[in-house]
């Protein structure tokens, strides 16, 4: 599966956001070619970790609100959260090595 | 980090660039190829063929075996000359060089799923189980895991080196070559690499601009494209 779900609304936000586990959400803007580059590497993260790992994408321009409050300098940015807090973030592409092997090491902290 | 918070933000725009309406549905990314559509170029069949393409097709031929002429090389076939150039180019990158044919095609496999080309999903996991591959080797080159591919440690290294010239080639640094060095990486290997990211980023992107469909010889892995579809 080379695609994530978009959060297209903020009621899908907030419903991502309440749900337990680790969730990634991959935050991107329409123009942004190292965003659509890099998603298939996050939905295929998501995918291997047979449900330990919920992925999402979301439009740092549909969402301004969100995106200030997570203070998005860029795109594309990753944000980790844990329980619906916020508990790691990363920017710029990543392989899906480099994404398992950082998902992991904050999973085990 | 291409674009800075304020650059972005405060304007909001209304992106075309690689979007497509596909059904009901936009589409964005590279795959928007539509398989009721037909391509957008002359794909000339064999039999129809003359003259400098008759003689690309020939060459082929001979060396993939009878009727074993991709669309794709009917697409480039357009332009004969460097059709001509671009299949003897394959050829070395495929026959030549010190990294396996496994390692080649696992990587335009990824870049075929990354770059979301179903065509070249198809060809490239042929024959990446024709170069030994199992079905669950080709499965987690579609998922971007080496670690699963039965590659050498520096096939490994290389792997993921290809994915991320493919996604950000600037974003690579000394440290990256590094460690690739420690791995026993030669110049030749990189170069071997990102020769392979640039062959299978030029089919994919042929294909996809010209909306190139599978072979029909092929029959493995394909569909990939409706998959993706109902997944967006």
């Amino acid at each position: 599966m080379a695609t994530l779900s978009d959060l297209t609304s903020a009621e899908r936000v907030d419903a991502a956001l309440a749900a337990r586990g680790l969730l990634v959400l991959d935050v991107y803007t329409q123009s942004c070619i190292i965003c659509r580059r890099m998603e298939p590497m996050v939905a295929a993260v998501a995918v291997t970790s047979a449900g330990a790992i919920r992925a999402h994408k979301l439009d740092a321009e549909r969402h301004a609100e969100f995106a200030a409050k997570y203070d998005i300098r860029g795109v594309p940015t990753l944000l980790l959260f844990r329980d619906g807090r916020l508990i790691d973030r990363r920017s710029g592409f990543s392989t899906a090595s480099a994404l398992r092997d950082w998902i992991g090491a904050k999973a085990r902290e | 980090m291409i674009k800075l918070y304020d650059d972005f933000l405060p304007r909001k725009r209304i992106t075309v660039l690689a979007t497509a309406l596909v059904g009901n549905t936009i589409m964005t990314g590279q795959w928007s190829r539509d398989a009721s559509t037909p391509p957008f170029i002359d794909l000339v069949p064999i039999e129809q063929a003359t003259g400098a393409r008759k003689e690309l097709y020939g060459e082929m031929e001979r060396v993939r075996g009878q009727g074993r002429v991709s669309n794709l090389f009917k697409a480039y076939a357009a332009f004969p000359a460097l059709a001509k150039a671009n299949f003897q180019r394959l050829m070395v990158l495929l026959s030549q060089g010190n990294l396996s044919v496994k390692f080649k095609e696992a990587v335009m496999t990824a870049l075929a799923e990354a770059n979301k080309c179903d065509y070249c999903v198809s060809f490239h996991a042929t024959a990446l189980r024709n170069a030994g591959a199992s079905d669950e080797e080709v499965v987690a080159a579609l998922e971007f895991d080496p670690d699963r591919i039965g590659l050498s440690d520096k096939e490994k290294a290389l792997f993921n080196y290809a994915l991320k010239a493919n996604g950000d080639p600037h974003s690579i640094v000394r440290a990256d070559i590094e460690e690739l060095r420690r791995k026993g990486a030669s110049d030749c290997d990189l170069i071997e690499t990102l020769e392979t990211v640039n062959t299978g980023n030029s089919f994919n992107l042929i294909n996809g601009a010209l909306n190139v469909g599978p072979d029909d010889f092929l029959s493995y892995m394909k569909g990939r494209g409706e998959l993706w579809k109902k997944s967006a």
